[in-house]
């Protein structure tokens, strides 16, 4: 096993494996369709959030979302686009809008029409509410959509090497016929599964940090819904 | 497009062509499904009984739910070669993720009362599940089965790169031959299969749910 891990790490040393360039690729594949569904998806969902034609992209959506397999959506680029760098982009930019979208619309219509009232009454202007009430309530919501998408990003970003994008994949691919040496296999295995991780847990941080203190103490989360169910008990005993 | 038209491509008695494909798709996909329920189920039920259990469960499955589909199956091929335990392995991997926390979650939100209920009327232990647990959890657990199916048919569509024919051959084929028709005639039939099932085991689910949500006034 420590053998194995020292064949790895020689692997990634050895300058003709070209690890830092395939590294490069990786996050160029990732990042790039991240940033990009952002740009459509978030706009386009605070345009629609309050519309009936909301609705109807949501259900539309979160069907179609599911049901095509990511790897379909990536090949399809092939005879429309072509092999390469930008047809994986695209792909992976279609593959995250779903997310993005949906948890905006979710985000804009959960905030209670109450709170906003409220604040009107207590003489806010409209620049004020917008800042200091909608936009923290909305974004955790968003900032989960953001997660789920990065997440999805990433973990389907080897099969882009399939397409002839680059990125870890290759590592991946090139293992699969080499029965003797597993070593490129868990490079590239590793790398992306490290890669996943290191995503999900940034992005939860993230949006943990984005959450307001107010609205963090409501979610039921492991450890806090004992607290919050000694704050419920409270009120019934008085 | 054309793949799709040319008769000799749905030849019976070939056994790469359409039809065959199509249903060792399928095969792989009712086997997860199968395997699948039979490690969920029990592993959902002692995770309901000892709720200790839960975190630890739910952290497993996460853990094997954040592996790239690609690499897992890329790495099982060094354990099981080429063969077909090859793509059921994380197939049946990535369904536990999903069903067990769906089953869980399912058998929770039986309204305690009608257990009670059940119970008043004298109904056995063996009896409560059936009648009363089971069949009201069963429309969240067909929807759970729902999304492993649609996402087991997705990612089977990987099998020739380990080593299984099914209808990611065509797609596989058309990459590495690079005959657009065959890539679009996987795309297509892939999909097609994807909604086929997802709009069935709706039907399905809905018929479930008509068939009584008792509420006690």
């Amino acid at each position: 096993m420590i053998n194995q891990l020292q064949e790895m790490l020689r692997f990634i040393q050895d300058p003709a494996n070209q690890f830092a360039f395939r590294t490069r690729q990786t996050l160029l594949i990732c990042i790039t369709p991240i940033l990009f569904s952002m740009l459509i998806a978030i706009p386009i969902g605070i345009l629609v959030a309050r519309r009936p034609v909301g609705a109807f992209i949501a259900s539309t959506l979160s069907g179609l979302g599911r049901a095509i397999p990511v790897l379909v959506l990536l090949v399809i680029m092939v005879p429309i686009i072509g092999i390469g760098f930008t047809p994986a982009v695209i792909a992976l930019t279609l593959l995250g809008i779903p997310p993005i979208l949906l948890n905006t619309i979710e985000g804009i219509r959960s905030i209670d029409p109450a709170v906003v009232d409220a604040a009107r009454g207590m003489g806010m202007t409209q620049r004020q509410i917008l800042a200091r009430i909608q936009i923290p309530l909305m974004l955790p919501v968003l900032a989960a959509g953001v997660r789920t998408a990065a997440v999805q990003i990433v973990a389907t970003s080897p099969l882009a090497a399939i397409i002839g994008a680059g990125g870890y994949g290759e590592y991946i691919l090139a293992g699969i016929s080499n029965l003797a040496d597993p070593t490129e296999l868990l490079v590239g295995a590793t790398s992306v599964a490290l890669l996943a991780l290191a995503t999900e847990f940034g992005l939860a941080a993230l949006q943990r940090a984005v959450t307001p203190a107010g609205v963090r103490a409501d979610l039921p989360a492991e450890s806090a819904s004992q607290e919050e169910e000694a704050r419920v008990e409270e009120p019934q005993a008085a | 497009m054309e793949f799709l038209l040319r008769p000799a491509n749905w030849d019976l008695t070939d056994p790469s062509s359409i039809p065959y494909l199509f249903l060792d798709h399928l095969y792989i996909t009712g086997l997860t499904l199968l395997i699948g329920l039979l490690i969920a189920f029990p592993i959902a039920f002692l995770v309901v009984r000892y709720t200790r259990l839960n975190l630890p469960v739910q952290t497993a499955a996460s853990i094997l739910y954040t592996i790239p589909s690609f690499a897992f199956l890329a790495y099982m091929i060094r354990i099981t070669g080429f063969t077909l335990a090859t793509i059921l392995v994380p197939l049946v991997a990535y369904a536990q993720v999903v069903l067990i926390r769906n089953i869980v979650a399912a058998v929770r939100a039986v309204d305690p009362t009608l257990v009670e209920v059940g119970r008043a009327m004298g109904m056995t232990r063996v009896q409560l599940q059936r009648r009363v647990v089971l069949s009201l959890a069963l429309p969240i657990i067909v929807a759970g089965i729902r999304v492993v199916a649609v996402t087991t048919i997705g990612i089977a569509t990987l099998g020739p790169y380990v080593g299984t024919q099914d209808l990611g051959t065509l797609i596989y084929d058309g990459i590495y031959l690079g005959r657009n028709s065959e890539i679009v005639a996987g795309a297509i039939l892939i999909t097609a299969l994807a909604i086929t099932v997802d709009l069935l085991l709706l039907g399905v689910q809905r018929l479930l749910n008509r068939g009584g949500q008792v509420a006690l006034a």
